[in-house]
């Protein structure tokens, strides 16, 4: 009771805002525009801890005055370490690294970042940094600080910089990289590789201790198939290799890792058999990955982007999959591929036509299937692009086309539909598109229910509401089911605009505008190129093929890599793969 | 910037699409004409009936059915007007019907038999085949009344669409062979030829005039199957209209009409009757008849020969059959007495055949596409015009040679009598 | 991206799908009418003269060529000639291939109007069509080349399946009398018509981007038979279909001969293949030759890139299709006066230049092995 005469009695009177008004509001300042440089380090606090050397500033501690000799010695070696680490270079005194490295990653503003500091053999002053999280805590706590503080293992040592020792006698971790350039062991420090700094020694040990968590190698997600094998790649790019090496057991496959990408340096492998790819092709790679001038990559989407020959084609120039036996056939092929961390996708170039519909389903199964499956894909691929703006061009312009049965059942049934049919099957077609795009955002087994409950309500209810003839019902659904079939998701995207394209042609010109259309996407696809070889080979231009595009012929037919890779090694079997059907009772 | 001017170019054209370009027609705004007549006009010099199939008024439409129901829901309405050409009679058709005529689904023509013999048929046909709209596969049918009634009458009978009916009903020449399913391309063909003279449908409207129902009940007169003209078979209800002989053309010219039975032989001349069932008198009881399911066993052979401008043929005919039913149930089956049939069946076509080419020979119209054949004797296309075959047709002296085999005779392979007591028994 | 002055190498299959699909547009049109008119019944071995008489016109340009390793026609004017006259020949080749494709522009686009857009203004039809032919002339003979290829094949079984289902009206009888209005004039019309494969000169166009002579004349021969068999096929249907005075009063035969097709009551009204068939070629064809006429000017003025006279010579298309008066005029004055006319500048030059080349000594270098 009380409580409401208060809020009635405030409703009434007068109160002073006690905020300013707005609220929080992010304006601009003068900061914004300028382009900070990298380094804001502050070289002053630096020099400072240089030359005090004391690590703690409240405690004084009283030392034996200097000669004028050690002193000289003491000032030079500061000056010099200041020098070395003005150039990114790691400096002998341990304390200046310290600091720069503090400097660096904002320590301690920024808590991932852990230096910690102990003593070699109880000697020798050491510092390990590293990123919390992305170590394995097992490795530094049982196989790097144990050994590196026992005075046993370094009894045998008298010298000034033990990293060599340490190397081959100390440390049992398998990989140990000796390193004096800054740039490097920050980067690998933020990927997840401890630091070891020793005092007087200007080099630096990246001691491998990579532990992040990631997820496990798990089942295809978009590229199912019966027959073949149920691993597809993760987001981690040692576990992406991996499973590469598994199926291509041989020892000429490079693996460059290319560090892509300025504020956030993702690591892209480019993987290859040397001697199979062509040279100037990986060396086109490269050239294209190092000069990429950009601050962040979220993954191999944006990279084909960067990559690609031509923005505005509709087809995609780079293939992306996500299963490594599919990967490990096209770098047999010839092909180079191209593996970026965070994303569980790899990306083939340079691509044709003919691979964005071809799944590896048809070389597991016998040719007869393979090419059957195909030739269906095919189909699937001719009906979503055409056949709504076949419809349109016949039922507006070609009327004498429909045989008279036909044309009397679509009139009878059109009767009641207020609207012209181009605004008909627009309706449809942007309707179906919605619930395509909405079963995908919706989780799990709603999103399904949805997709197909939405469709048959909507298609059902319009036609019964009279809004929608049927004949366009079926239309709408047998091009949408042809897009479904199509393997490779961007293609399928590619044409299901191709498809709107054709509505719009068949509407204004008929089967002539579809002509148009046909001439013009096709010879801009013709003129297409992924990465120099053209778009539409090996039909045209003409060049020795497989025989594997559309009708795929067994396996023990296709001996030879596909020309226009121009692979330096042509042959992929010998004159008689299947040897045991000559030889009879032979071994 | 060439890409950028070739999206604009591009997107002009799109935009200009999304107005309802100038040709888009939608199917609801033009009305399909089904069949078209055409007789000589009292008021005016044509007189043209128009079929239009129409979804209003009959027929329910309910609320799930109405989408659903798909083909149905038609009901066929005519429209007759006195215009002086054909187009204009499209046109004024215009102020009155709601859609625009649409010619591109007519599948009959029909003229009338009196037009035919006007000579008129030339007249009409050669606005329509410029036209391009009206299909050469359309069929043409000459109507023994009028046009206007036998247009009216063409209801669907038993089936719920009508271009079902006309493409079914002319499915029957494949079956019987009483008529020929002719096309306005035939036609066509036939009247600018120099080979040969057209020939078209005949049909009628029958209205049960020969159908007597109360008299004398029949004795055992032998009457040939199908020998009347389109519209005199004796029946009684079943559809209105009837297709039954063939109208001989002489250029654009009516001149005669051919029977069912007639046209049958003369189909078998050509080459192209596929099957039909004659009936024969049984020759050794005349009273009984036997009924022979008859198909062509080889294409016809005709060898011309030229006496100077007199073209001699020789036409040899090979049909074979399967004997349907014995009613004397002499055992013709036995394979001596099998030739004493096959003799009767030759000689019953051959006298059939004789008939029908006196008449065509009479009307001078060579409908047996035997100029096919004489061109071969002739160098240039020149020789062969100042020859001028179609006025020689009558000069020709045919003979004729049928053959006929008896192949099979069906589930009995004997025939044997049926006992009475007494002195039935023969 | 492309790089408009120099036309890359296309292979052998393409270019040669490229000539038969730009020579064959012809007979979809009025060409069996005007032929039937002329030579009656003798129609289809007409042809044959006709192939015969150019093959032995692209002997002699053949011979030219290989004369000349490396050149393409208008270099070897030049060079027999002089400027000044190579300059006049190449201008006349260019000329006549300039109203050659806008004569194949209007003529298709009179026929769609008469069967298929009746109402739709002309300007509109050859507008669109002007505008791809740009289009395709942007992308480059390259692009244009292995599209042809792609297409072709469908587009040859879709015309052979037309063929063979147009089998059900096909009557012996219309070949006869067989000798049509005599064998002289069939000889006389056959050779003056030999200019309907006349686009083989374009073989010697683009004599540089093929690789070599020995390939040249593979080409060339191996076009002219393929045309030379899809145009007597054509006709032979044509003529086996439609006797010889019916057949002389058709617009579009072949058009008029696929909507015939009738097999029943679902297998009928299939002209919608013809039609696409129809299309597609005559888009290929006309940019073709738009690309061409863009070649041998661009050689006779010497001006290294294309492309901005891409859209001039557009429009200058554009208007010459808009010079005839009707359909007739296109018909029977202007496609005729190509046929009969044709054959002096597609065959009479090369013949001339290589007897001059002959006496004069004159032969090509060879710039690289």
């Amino acid at each position: 009771m009380a409580g409401i005469f208060k809020t009635f009695k405030e409703l009434l009177s007068y109160k002073k805002p006690k905020e300013p008004e707005g609220g929080f509001e992010l304006l601009e300042d003068e900061n914004e525009g300028v382009e900070h440089e990298n380094n804001q380090i502050n070289w002053q606090k630096v020099e400072k801890k240089a030359c005090s050397g004391d690590k703690n500033e409240n405690i004084t501690v009283i030392k034996p005055p200097l000669t004028v000799d050690e002193w000289n010695k003491t000032k030079k070696q500061e000056s010099t370490s200041i020098q070395t680490v003005k150039n990114n270079m790691v400096a002998s005194k341990l304390a200046v690294n310290i600091e720069f490295i503090k400097e660096k990653f904002n320590i301690p503003k920024n808590q991932d970042v852990i230096v910690r500091e102990f003593n070699i053999a109880q000697k020798i002053e050491a510092c390990l940094v590293f990123v919390d999280g992305m170590v394995d805590k097992t490795i530094i706590n049982q196989f790097i600080l144990p050994q590196l503080m026992n005075t046993e293992s370094f009894k045998s040592f008298n010298g000034d910089c033990p990293v060599d020792y340490i190397v081959k006698n100390v440390i049992s971790i398998n990989q140990v990289t000796k390193t004096k350039e800054f740039e490097r062991i920050t980067t690998q420090i933020l990927n997840g590789v401890t630091a070891l700094f020793i005092d007087g020694c200007e080099e630096c040990l990246l001691l491998e201790s990579r532990g992040f968590e990631k997820r496990p190698v798990d089942k295809p997600q978009t590229e199912t198939v019966v027959k073949g094998s149920q691993e597809a790649f993760n987001e981690n790019l040692r576990t992406n290799l991996t499973l590469l090496r598994r199926t291509i057991k041989n020892e000429k496959l490079v693996t460059e890792i290319i560090p892509v990408g300025k504020m956030n340096k993702v690591n892209c492998a480019v993987v290859y058999l040397e001697g199979i790819a062509n040279h100037t092709l990986i060396k086109e790679v490269e050239r294209r990955l190092k000069n990429i001038d950009i601050d962040f990559i979220a993954g191999d989407g944006m990279l084909e982007q960067l990559i690609e020959d031509n923005s505005f084609m509709l087809f995609p120039q780079v293939i992306s999959t996500e299963r490594p036996d599919r990967t490990a056939s096209f770098i047999m092929e010839g092909q180079v591929v191209i593996i970026c961390e965070g994303t569980p996708f790899a990306l083939a170039l340079p691509i044709t036509f003919f691979h964005l519909f071809h799944t590896s389903e048809d070389s597991m199964l016998r040719w007869q299937y393979g090419t059957f499956l195909r030739l269906i894909r095919c189909l699937g691929i001719v009906l979503a692009a055409l056949l709504p703006g076949m419809y349109i061009a016949l039922t507006l312009y070609h009327d004498e086309m429909i045989p008279t049965p036909l044309l009397m059942s679509i009139i009878s049934a059109r009767e009641d539909v207020p609207f012209p049919s181009i605004i008909e099957i627009l309706m449809m077609e942007v309707a179906f598109e919605l619930i395509r795009e909405g079963g995908i955002r919706i989780p799990g087994v709603i999103g399904q229910t949805l997709g197909i409950i939405g469709a048959l309500i909507l298609g059902q209810a319009a036609v019964a509401a009279g809004h929608v003839s049927p004949a366009l019902i079926i239309i709408v659904a047998v091009s949408g089911l042809g897009s479904f079939c199509i393997p490779n998701i961007s293609l399928s995207l590619a044409i299901r605009i191709i498809r709107f394209i054709f509505i719009f042609l068949g509407a204004s010109l008929g089967f002539y505008g579809i002509s148009i259309g046909i001439t013009i996407i096709g010879a801009i696809a013709c003129n297409m190129k992924s990465f120099g070889v053209p778009f539409f080979s090996p039909v045209a231009p003409k060049t020795n093929a497989n025989p594997d595009i559309v009708i795929r012929q067994p396996i023990w037919k296709q001996k030879m890599r596909p020309d226009y890779l121009n692979t330096p090694d042509r042959k992929r079997s010998g004159d008689n793969p299947i040897k045991w059907k000559n030889k009879r009772g032979e071994q | 910037m060439y890409r950028i001017a070739a999206f604009m170019l591009l997107g002009a054209v799109i935009l200009i699409s999304l107005t309802g370009c100038f040709d888009a027609v939608e199917l609801n705004d033009v009305e399909h004409v089904s069949i078209i007549g055409i007789d000589r006009g009292v008021s005016d010099k044509w007189r043209i009936t128009f079929q239009l199939p129409s979804t209003a008024g009959e027929g329910e439409k309910g609320g799930m059915g109405g989408g659903g129901q798909a083909g149905g829901g038609f009901s066929y309405k005519t429209l007759t007007i006195d215009a002086p050409s054909f187009f204009a009679g499209l046109e004024m058709a215009n102020a009155s019907i709601p859609r625009k005529l649409e010619l591109s689904h007519t599948q009959l023509l029909v003229f009338s038999e009196e037009l035919a013999r006007s000579g008129m048929v030339g007249e009409f046909i050669a606005p329509i085949v410029r036209g391009g709209t009206i299909r050469f596969s359309s069929n043409v049918v000459i109507s023994r009344g009028s046009a206007e009634e036998f247009v009216k009458s063409f209801k669907p009978f038993i089936g719920k669409t009508i271009s079902r009916e006309i493409a079914d009903l002319m499915e029957q020449a494949n079956e019987s062979g009483y008529f020929t399913n002719l096309t306005l391309y035939d036609l066509y063909d036939c009247i600018k030829s120099t080979y040969h003279q057209p020939i078209a449908i005949l049909g009628a409207v029958n209205k049960g005039e020969n159908f007597k129902e109360n008299g004398e009940r029949w004795g055992t007169e032998f009457n040939i199957a199908g020998d009347y003209y389109a519209g005199d078979i004796p029946r009684k209800d079943g559809n209105e209209t009837e297709i039954l002989g063939l109208a001989i053309f002489d250029g654009d010219r009516m001149v005669g009409k051919l029977t069912g039975f007639e046209s049958r032989l003369l189909s078998i001349a050509k080459g192209i009757f596929k099957r039909g069932i004659f009936t024969i008198q049984d020759p050794k009881s005349p009273d009984y008849i036997i009924p022979v399911d008859t198909r062509q066993a080889r294409s016809p052979e005709f060898d011309i020969l030229f006496e100077g401008t007199k073209p001699i043929i020789h036409l040899k005919i090979q049909i074979e059959g399967d004997i349907l039913a014995i009613q004397s149930r002499i055992n013709y089956e036995d394979p001596k007495l099998q030739p004493i049939l096959q003799a009767a069946i030759e000689r019953f076509i051959k006298d059939g055949l004789d008939r029908t080419i006196n008449k065509t020979q009479e009307l001078n119209c060579d409908v047996f596409k035997f100029g096919q054949k004489a061109v071969r004797h002739f160098g240039t296309i020149g020789e062969w015009e100042a020859y001028n075959w179609n006025s020689h047709y009558k000069e020709a002296e045919i003979t004729t040679e049928v053959k006929f085999s008896i192949r099979r005779t069906g589930g009995l392979v004997e025939s044997s009598q049926i006992i009475f007591s007494g002195e039935m028994n023969k | 991206m492309k790089n408009m002055t120099k036309e890359g190498k296309i292979g052998f299959q393409e270019a040669l799908w490229l000539l038969v699909i730009t020579t064959s547009t012809k007979l979809f049109f009025s060409s069996p009418t005007m032929a039937v008119k002329l030579v009656g019944t003798a129609e289809w071995y007409m042809t044959l003269v006709s192939a015969v008489v150019a093959a032995v016109g692209f002997i002699f340009i053949y011979l030219l060529l290989k004369r000349y390793p490396e050149n393409n026609i208008m270099e070897i004017y030049n060079d027999v000639f002089g400027r000044f006259l190579g300059f006049i020949l190449s201008f006349l080749l260019a000329a006549v291939l300039l109203i050659e494709a806008a004569v194949g522009i209007r003529e298709f686009a009179e026929v769609q109007k008469v069967y298929v857009f009746p109402k739709t203004p002309i300007t509109f039809i050859i507008g669109a069509f002007v505008a791809v032919a740009v289009i395709l002339s942007f992308l480059g003979l390259e692009a244009v080349a292995r599209y042809t290829k792609l297409v072709a094949f469908s587009l040859i079984l879709a015309f052979v399946i037309i063929i063979i289902l147009a089998f059900q009206h096909y009557q012996l009888h219309r070949l006869f009398p067989i000798y049509g209005y005599g064998l002289g004039k069939t000889i006389y019309h056959g050779a003056m018509r030999s200019s309907a494969y006349g686009e083989v000169i374009i073989v010697a166009i683009i004599a540089k981007s093929l690789h070599g002579a020995k390939e040249i004349k593979k080409l060339g021969f191996t076009s002219l038979l393929i045309s030379e068999v899809l145009v007597l096929v054509a006709y032979l249907a044509f003529l086996l279909t439609f006797s010889y005075f019916f057949g002389r009063e058709l617009t579009a035969p072949m058009y008029v001969m696929s909507s015939l097709i009738n097999y029943g009551v679902f297998f009928q009204r299939t002209e919608s293949i013809f039609l696409f068939i129809w299309n597609l070629t005559s888009l290929i064809s006309g940019s073709v030759l738009l690309y061409m006429v863009l070649i041998v000017y661009c050689h006779m003025f010497r001006i290294k890139d294309k492309k901005p006279l891409i859209f001039p010579f557009a429009i200058i298309l554009f208007s010459l299709s808009m010079i005839p008066r009707g359909i007739m005029d296109v018909i029977s004055i202007y496609r005729q006066d190509l046929m009969q006319y044709g054959w002096i500048v597609f065959y009479i030059p090369p013949l001339i230049a290589l007897i001059t080349a002959i006496i004069r000594k004159k032969k090509g270098v060879v710039k690289s092995v």
